[in-house]
């Protein structure tokens, strides 16, 4: 589902509200209070899709969180040196089956 | 001169690309750009299907819609559901880059930035020339 603007800063005030509920701040109250105009300006559908919704537990609202550090790296820029392979009765290389090439998929 | 590059290797003039118990597995193909890829029967996957210059001439009732061949003029791609098998791509009129990952079906063999693998083996860097067939398996 392609989440709207506004169903997307739904999602991330009622992500916050919760955590600070969690934490019994009442901050959590002003975050409930500047959701409800939103509420009202989000479409059928959006409202549609919060209600479908039932009990919400965190892991909904960020379902993946990946830590990736080495994300980005340097590019390699080597060029390829082949390496000229001579065939053999018309064979470059022959690898056995017991090279763990079939399997079941 | 025909080359066909897959996982930093290059196959020059070699008329099967790879062949499984001495029968052809894949082979690439020119004016116009063709894709084979006939598996055996018996495969530990039971996946069987014969695709040969492009063109599905059997496969298993079971495959359902399985496996989709996608042509254009400059490429020819094989997927089975919506994992790639085979890439075919044109670089100019003699030189086609391929794109392999048939571990979907059960055969250990895929290309990465590494090289060719095969099995447990990596190929990396080698160019065969002339080959009947440049890759044996079995």
């Amino acid at each position: 589902m392609a989440l709207s603007d506004d169903l997307f800063l739904y999602l991330r005030l009622e992500r916050l509200m919760m955590d600070l509920d969690d934490e019994a701040n009442p901050l959590a109250e002003r975050i409930r209070d500047l959701m409800d105009p939103l509420w009202y300006s989000l479409s059928e559908d959006d409202r549609r899709y919060l209600d479908s919704r039932g009990t919400v537990g965190i892991r909904t609202l960020y379902p993946v969180t990946l830590v990736v550090p080495d994300l980005l790296t340097e590019p390699s820029e080597e060029k390829t040196v082949f390496l000229k392979v001579t065939p053999e009765d018309g064979v470059g290389k022959r690898f056995p089956l017991e090279d763990d090439i079939l399997c079941a998929a | 001169m025909r080359s066909v590059i897959t996982g930093t290797n290059r196959f020059i003039n070699c008329h099967t690309v790879i062949s499984l118990k001495d029968q052809l597995l894949l082979q690439v193909s020119f004016s116009p750009l063709r894709v084979s890829l006939r598996l055996p029967r018996g495969l530990p996957s039971h996946v069987f299907f014969d695709i040969v210059e492009n063109d599905l001439k059997e496969k298993t009732e079971s495959s359902g819609s399985n496996p989709r061949i996608v042509i254009s003029e400059t490429n020819v791609s094989i997927f089975w559901s919506d994992v790639l098998l085979v890439s075919a791509t044109l670089l100019d009129n003699e030189t086609a880059h391929l794109k392999i990952d048939l571990r979907r079906v059960g055969i250990n063999i895929f290309d990465d930035n590494a090289g060719l693998h095969v099995g447990h083996n990596t190929l990396t860097g080698n160019s065969f020339e002339n080959c009947a067939t440049a890759i044996a398996l079995g």
